[in-house]
C-alpha cells in the first residue's frame, strides 16, 4: 500500500465523520423547535391569532341603555366569562363621559351557586359614588343584568353584593335584597298623561 | 414733546379703564294671566346670583352687583324706576309676591298676585308624605344642595299646608335620618292613608311623575315588592289619575314639560292607597328657596283638589 492510497482513505473517513456530526446537529435542532412549538400550543390555546371571545355589553349611558360589542381573549370557564363581562361593563365609566356607572367601582369577586345565581361582589364605590334618580338606578342595574345574561349561558339570576355583603338599596329607589331579575325584567313606560 | 403726549394719552387711558365700568344688559319682560303678573329678568348668571331681591310694602327692590342697562317693553304693566345699581318696581295692589331664581337660561322670576287667591278644597283626610333618602343616603348632590334636604323641606311644607286645612298628615321621616325601604312601606300601610306622595329629585330639568308599573307577573315570593302587590292592585287606576292631575297642575303653574312614567318601585307598588312619586327638577336646574317651595306646594294642592273632583 503506498502513501497515496492511505491519504485517500484518511480523507474519506474524515469526510464521513463530518457528515455524521453535521446530520446530528441539524436534526437535533429541528426536533427541538417542533417540540417547543407543540408544547406552547397545548398550554395557551388563546395565544393563537383570532382566538377571541365577543361580548355584548349593555351600558347605561345618558339615561338609556346602549349595546356595544367587546372582544376579549377566549375563555371557556363560565365564571371567567362572567368576570370578563363585569370588568368590561365597569370599564365603560372611564371611556364615556355620560356613563352612569359609579366611578372607581371594582369587581371584588364573582361566585355561582347551585341554583345558577351569579353573585357579583362589587367595591363600595358602586354604592357610594352613585348619583341618579329612579330611572338611572333602574338602567344601571338592568345594564349589568342584561350584560351577564346575554353572554353567560344558563344563568338563572344575578345578585349584587357590596364588599361581600347584601345591601337593601343602591340609590334609595330599588330593593336589592332580592336578585335582579324581577327588579329589571320589565320595560319603563313614559308618556304625556292627560292633555 | 413726544414723550409728554404719550404720558397724557396713557393717563387718560388709565383713568378710563379705572372709572369706566362695563354695564350689564338686563332684559325685563312680563306676562299677565288670571290674577297673576309674571315679571322675568334675564341677565348673566353670575350677575343674577349676586342680585338681592326684597319685597317692601308697595315695591319690589332689586339691588344688582354692578351698574346695568335695562331693556323693557313699552307696555310693561308696572312702574319701574332704576337708579345706580337699584331697580324699584312699584306695585299697584299689594298681593302675594313670589321671587324665584331659575337657570337654563339664568333668570329671576317674580310672580305678583293681583287678586285674592282661591284655595282649592281638599276632601281626603289622611296623607302620608315620604321625603326620599336621608342620613348617609344624601341622594343627588349639586354643589352644597342635597336631595335629602330638599325633599324633607318640601315634605314639611306640604305637611304644614295640609295640616292648616285640618288634615291628618304623617311623614315617613321628620329629620335627617336613614330609613329603609321596608320600614317606609310598613309605616305607610300602618297609617292607612287616603293618599300617598313620595318626594324625590330627578336628574333632569323636568318634573317626573312616577306611578306603579301595571304589569302583573303573578304571585311569587317577591311579588309583594316588585309586582303590583295585592294592596296597590285595586288603586292603580286612582294612582294614575292622581299623577295626571298633579302633572297638569304643575305644568299650568311652571310652564314646563312633565314626564309621566310607569315604573316598578317598591315604595309605590306596595302601598295600599293611590300612590305617586313626584321627582322635582334636579338641584342644578332650580333653587328650592321658600318661594319656590311655596309655589310647588300650591301646585300639588291644586293637583290633589282636581284629582278629587275628577274621581
Amino acid at each position: 500500500m503506498n502513501i497515496r492510497k492511505i491519504s485517500v482513505l484518511i480523507f474519506l473517513v474524515l469526510l464521513f465523520s463530518a457528515g455524521v456530526v453535521a446530520g446530528y446537529l441539524y436534526f437535533s435542532k429541528a426536533f427541538s423547535d417542533r417540540a417547543r412549538l407543540s408544547g406552547e400550543q397545548t398550554r395557551e390555546p388563546s395565544d393563537k391569532v383570532g382566538d377571541v371571545l365577543s361580548l355584548r355589553i349593555y351600558f347605561p349611558e345618558d339615561d338609556q341603555i346602549k349595546v356595544e360589542e367587546k372582544k376579549v381573549p377566549r375563555k371557556t370557564n363560565l365564571t371567567a366569562i362572567a368576570e370578563a363581562v363585569v370588568e368590561e361593563y365597569l370599564r365603560s365609566t372611564a371611556a364615556k363621559t355620560k356613563s352612569s356607572i359609579p366611578k372607581d367601582t371594582k369587581l371584588l369577586g364573582l361566585y355561582r351557586d347551585a341554583d345558577n345565581i351569579i353573585y357579583v361582589d362589587l367595591s363600595d364605590e358602586f354604592r357610594r359614588n352613585f348619583q341618579g334618580d329612579a330611572k338611572i338606578e333602574f338602567f344601571l342595574l338592568k345594564g349589568l343584568y342584561e350584560s351577564l345574561t346575554a353572554n353567560v349561558q344558563d344563568i338563572e339570576d344575578v345578585k349584587i353584593l357590596i364588599e361581600g355583603r347584601e345591601i337593601e338599596t343602591l340609590g334609595g329607589h330599588l330593593y336589592l335584597s332580592y336578585p335582579l331579575k324581577n327588579i329589571v325584567s320589565h320595560e319603563l313606560v313614559e308618556g304625556k298623561g292627560i292633555e | 414733546m413726544k414723550k409728554n403726549i404719550f404720558l397724557v394719552i396713557a393717563f387718560f387711558a388709565l383713568t378710563i379703564s379705572l372709572f369706566g365700568e362695563t354695564k350689564t344688559e338686563i332684559l325685563l319682560r312680563s306676562s299677565s294671566k288670571e290674577g297673576l303678573i309674571r315679571i322675568v329678568l334675564e341677565a348673566d348668571e353670575s350677575f343674577l346670583k349676586r342680585t338681592n331681591a326684597a319685597v317692601l310694602s308697595s315695591q319690589i327692590k332689586l339691588e344688582f352687583p354692578g351698574s346695568f342697562n335695562l331693556a323693557m317693553p313699552k307696555d310693561f304693566p308696572l312702574e319701574a324706576v332704576s337708579k345706580d345699581k337699584i331697580l324699584l318696581i312699584n306695585l299697584k295692589d299689594r298681593g302675594e309676591v313670589k321671587i324665584l331664581r331659575l337657570m337654563s337660561p339664568p333668570r329671576l322670576v317674580i310672580d305678583i298676585q293681583t287678586m285674592e287667591k282661591q284655595t282649592s278644597p281638599i276632601l281626603s283626610k289622611t296623607f302620608v308624605i315620604d321625603p326620599g333618602h336621608g342620613g348617609y343616603d344624601s341622594g343627588i348632590i349639586f354643589q352644597e344642595f342635597r336631595e335629602k334636604d330638599i325633599s324633607l323641606n318640601l315634605a314639611k311644607d306640604l305637611s304644614a299646608a295640609l295640616s292648616k286645612r285640618g288634615k291628618r298628615v304623617f311623614l315617613t321621616r321628620k329629620v335627617d335620618q336613614y330609613m329603609s325601604l321596608i320600614d317606609r312601606i310598613g309605616f305607610v300601610n300602618q297609617k292607612n292613608p287616603d293618599l300617598f306622595i313620595s318626594l324625590h329629585s330627578s336628574m333632569s330639568e323636568n318634573f317626573v311623575l312616577n306611578v306603579p308599573e301595571v304589569e302583573d307577573k303573578g304571585s311569587n315570593e317577591i311579588s309583594e315588592i316588585y309586582s303590583i302587590s295585592s294592596r296597590q292592585k285595586k288603586y292603580i287606576g286612582k294612582s294614575k289619575a292622581l299623577s295626571d292631575n298633579l302633572g297638569k297642575a304643575i305644568k299650568d303653574d311652571f310652564q314646563v314639560n312633565i314626564v309621566y312614567r310607569e315604573i316598578s318601585l317598591p315604595i309605590l307598588n306596595s302601598t295600599g292607597a293611590p300612590a305617586v312619586m313626584i321627582e322635582f327638577p334636579a338641584p342644578g336646574f332650580a333653587v328650592y328657596d321658600q318661594a319656590m317651595r311655596a309655589r310647588l306646594i300650591d301646585s300639588i294642592l291644586n293637583g290633589i283638589s282636581s284629582y278629587e273632583r275628577s274621581s
